[in-house]
């Protein structure tokens, strides 16, 4: 009677036991019995990679961040892969730490520094303490949505004291229409980073607030592009007259051309064509100012804001690059 | 007129006392269970006892529990996640809410109204029929008696109970994708271990523990305090079930805040 | 060492049910308590074991103040007590072999087979044998009676505090139980007190008897006085006659 009483809960509570750590391994992907090679990647960042994130290789899962700790040093941070089974990495190899998914996981992507050169990796110092056994690489963390918004909100602030030189070469009107360019810019550039607050979307709203979040950033960058391309045609032009004629044209059409585009880019990738053109637009017309082509241009070219205007683009620019090749990575949500 | 104005005052003056009243008698209990803890030759040999009908009785009902827990949670989010989301976060939703939220309040929750009322309503026809006046004359300290394996039963098993719930929940909700959702087990797998960290464990472990204590701590001190016959009984039951029940969810939401 | 309460008082909410009680119950004799339904009789035995304590005054038992122990040292004191419940409270989840053992398990030095050697024993002394494996439940009213007994005097305690032991038997069983009780004292020197509706009883087994009135003592003395007694209230008791009580009050 005593004896099966033991055995019942000694067997129930051993299942249990079975089950939690067992299940804990498995669902942290650990495999049992197996080798595992550790690696170690020195870097300033991490960005949001945490302690479980999935390392890959040539987009296959092959391990684990095992942990992640600040040098002694306080200037770099260490962090720890452990990879399934023997592993020899590439005399070049270098690690990427990027989002894995648009919801806020990331992942170590082992990768050669051949193959994206145009990184900035980190180098490993000399005089970096060594543990027997485990390589120590270099590494880049990829910028997320936070830094875009931060890029494109100085470029819109850039931007903006271009027109205070416009509102002083020029009529009211004029300067209104870029304004108003500017404002759709600093709209953009809002929508962006709310986008990127509002990571913590609830539960059940996630799939609302996915879509409602994709189109308004659509309208928001159709509106913009189509400002910027009417500034472009201006600045080409150069005619003082015509510009003022043609404001009342540009602004009645500006709401018709935002309304078709956000119709036509529901999905995410419209989006970021958009997104591109609307850099695009603005690329030209600081070209366009460099060269000091237009009467415009002539006016207010001044070196030194336009090159770094056009400096934040470049920048702005390779970071569209990227979100157009990996645009899950730009989107981050997580739902928990 | 005196009346009028006082009566009021004195419900909430009357309401107060009663509360500190019982908050004295709960402190009572507690230390001296606490004390009792020292009798481990009293409540070792009804410890067992104790673990089979806390714990291993209960794996039906919470098993049961889960596994429709289990298949509601996959079609809930699957019905959830439309259009730019993919599938595998199915997988997320099933396993985050099952280990760290699902699986420990509602195993818990059916918990209370198994073992609490079963704590309540057996120590208190013990006090009413004077079973407990009877312990003590034996020179038996009740609350090593009765409360302490009572408790420590519960903190050991509801966690036993509760990872065994999560386990077979997050289970039938892979065996609900695959089946009533056409996801692929590989797709399943992603998700659930996409946003895994081995603290959720840790989490719904401590949660269970504090849950094990508070259903069996609530059901003796209500059993304890039980008055009248079978009435009063079954007034301790109710009140043991509801107490416990809302203390349940008023330390979910406390471990939330602390832990999370 | 006897039992000794001095002034108690206790009340229960508005309902003062021992109103300044002295009682002395000397070493070694059998006492009994009677008294009207209500009137306070198993409070008093409750006193006795420290289930429940005084509002004020003392109870000492075997030269200890009750109210003033802790809980080892009124644990120690229990040992000593054998208490028979008026319901006898056998735990109901437990067999009868089990239940008259509880209190052997809290004895030191006491082995399995000398523990169920001697809940035979006690069990034969109330007539109760063969009823080891059987639970509360599945025993008449008068069997769980004596299961109780059985229980309360297995430990050899060397007090006893009988509430109502032979209410509820038949004739010849309360004759049993009656010279059990007498026995008790005899071979053991038990001090006893008997709480009893059963006058006749009362005088088999008796070295005193008390009457508790509102309260407190209202006649007391041997078993010879309290028949010669002229107190209209004990009078009115004792033959049963509540006209004489109405003209008392
Ligand atoms: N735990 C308690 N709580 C409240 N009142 C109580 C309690 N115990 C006893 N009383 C009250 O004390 C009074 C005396 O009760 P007690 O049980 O001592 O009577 P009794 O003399 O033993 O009567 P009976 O002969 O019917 O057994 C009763 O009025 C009862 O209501
Ligand atoms: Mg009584």
């Amino acid at each position: 009677m005593k004896g099966r009483k033991e055995l019942l809960v000694g067997s129930v509570v051993l299942l249990a036991i079975l089950t939690a750590v067992f299940g804990t391994f498995w669902l942290q992907g650990r495999r049992f019995g197996s080798t595992e090679t550790e690696v170690h990647v020195l870097m300033r960042d991490v960005g949001q990679l945490s302690v479980g994130n999935t390392v890959t290789f040539r987009g296959v899962s092959i391990g684990r961040v095992g942990d992640i700790t600040v040098e002694d040093s306080g200037v770099a941070v260490r962090i720890q892969l452990l990879l399934d089974g023997d592993w020899i990495l590439d005399d070049d190899a270098v690690v990427v730490l990027a989002p894995a998914s648009m919801f806020g996981d990331w992942q170590a992507e082992i990768v050669t520094r051949s193959r994206f050169p145009q990184y900035d990796y980190s180098e490993v110092p000399p005089d970096v303490e060594l543990v027997e056994g485990v390589r120590v690489l270099g590494g880049y963390v990829l910028p997320d949505l936070s830094r875009l918004t931060a890029v494109a909100d100085e470029v819109a602030q850039n931007v903006a004291s271009l027109t205070d030189r416009f509102d002083q070469a020029f009529g009211q009107e004029t300067a209104d229409q870029i304004t108003r360019a500017i404002t759709n810019m600093e709209e953009f550039t809002a929508t962006l980073r709310r986008l990127a607050d509002e990571q913590s979307v609830q539960f059940l709203g996630i799939a609302d607030d996915v879509q409602s979040a994709t189109s308004e950033i659509a309208s928001v960058l159709a509106t913009a592009r189509g400002s910027l391309e009417r500034i472009d045609a201006l600045l080409a032009s150069g005619d003082l007259d015509s510009i003022l004629v043609n404001t009342k044209i540009i602004t009645a059409e500006l709401s018709g051309v935002s309304g078709d585009i956000s119709a036509a880019s529901q999905s995410l990738s419209g989006t970021l064509t958009l997104a591109d053109s609307t850099f695009l637009s603005l690329n030209r017309i600081t070209t366009r100012l460099e060269n000091g082509e237009g009467s415009l241009g002539r006016l207010i070219s001044d070196t030194l804001l336009a090159s770094r205007v056009e400096r934040l683009v470049e920048e702005l620019n390779l970071l569209m690059e990227d979100l157009r090749a990996n645009p899950q990575k730009y989107v981050r949500l997580s739902i928990f | 007129m005196n009346g009028f104005v006082l009566t009021p005052v004195e419900y909430v003056g009357r309401w107060s006392i009663n509360r500190v009243r019982s908050l004295g008698k709960a402190g009572y209990l507690t230390t001296g269970a606490l004390r009792a803890l020292r009798n481990v030759e009293i409540w070792g040999p009804r410890l067992l006892t104790q673990m089979v009908s806390v714990g291993v009785a209960s794996v039906p009902i919470a098993v049961f529990i889960a596994v429709f827990t289990g298949i509601v949670l996959a079609l809930q989010a699957s019905y959830t996640l439309t259009g730019a989301v993919p599938m595998y976060l199915v997988g997320s939703m099933v396993g985050k809410s099952m280990i760290t939220e699902l699986g420990p309040v509602l195993t818990g929750l059916a918990l209370a109204g198994r073992v609490g009322a079963s704590t309540a309503a057996e120590v208190g026809t013990m006090r009413v029929t004077e079973q407990i006046d009877a312990l003590e004359t034996l020179a038996y300290d009740p609350l090593a008696y009765l409360v302490v394996p009572r408790v420590l039963a519960g903190v050991l098993m509801f966690p036993v109970v509760i990872v065994l719930a999560s386990a077979v929940g997050v289970l039938t909700g892979w065996a609900a994708s695959l089946t009533l959702l056409d996801m692929s087990s590989a797709e399943f797998v992603r998700g659930l271990r996409l946003f895994f960290v081995p603290f959720d464990v840790q989490f719904a472990v401590i949660k269970s523990l504090s849950f094990g204590l508070i259903v069996t701590s609530v059901g003796c001190f209500y059993g304890f305090h039980a008055k009248g016959g079978a009435g009063g009984v079954g007034v301790a039951a109710t009140r043991a079930v509801v107490v416990s029940s809302v203390l349940i969810l008023v330390l979910d939401a406390f471990w939330a805040v602390v832990l999370l | 060492m006897s039992i000794l309460l001095k002034d108690v008082h206790r009340a229960f909410g508005q309902n003062h049910v021992l109103r300044g009680l002295d009682l002395e119950v000397l070493d070694g004799e059998t006492l009994s308590i009677i008294g009207f339904s209500g009137a306070g009789k198993s409070v008093i035995l409750k006193h006795m074991v420290g289930l429940l304590r005084p509002d004020s005054g003392d109870v000492i038992v075997d030269g200890r103040n009750v109210s003033e122990l802790d809980v080892g040292e009124l644990n120690e004191l229990r040992r000593d007590i054998g208490y028979v419940f008026q319901f006898a409270a056998l735990f109901d989840s437990m067999n009868i072999a089990e239940n008259v053992a509880m209190g052997l398990r809290r004895m030191p030095d006491m082995y399995d087979d000398e523990i169920m050697a001697r809940v035979s024993e006690c069990l034969a002394l109330v007539d109760l044998e063969g009823t080891e494996d059987r639970y509360p439940s599945e025993l008449s009213g008068g069997m769980v009676k004596r299961a109780g007994l059985a229980r309360a005097i297995a430990t050899k305690p060397k007090y006893l505090l009988y509430d109502e032991p032979t209410t509820g038997l038949d004739p010849v069983t309360v004759t049993v139980i009656d010279r059990l009780i007498v026995r008790m004292k005899e071979e053991l020197g038990v001090t006893g007190v008997v709480i009893t509706h059963d006058i006749a009883s009362a005088y088999r087994i008796s070295d005193r008897i008390v009457m508790l009135h509102e309260g407190r003592i209202r006649t007391s003395g041997t078993v010879d006085v309290i028949k010669e007694s002229r107190d209209p209230l004990l009078r009115s008791f004792l033959e049963g006659r509540p006209e004489l009580a109405e003209r008392a009050s």
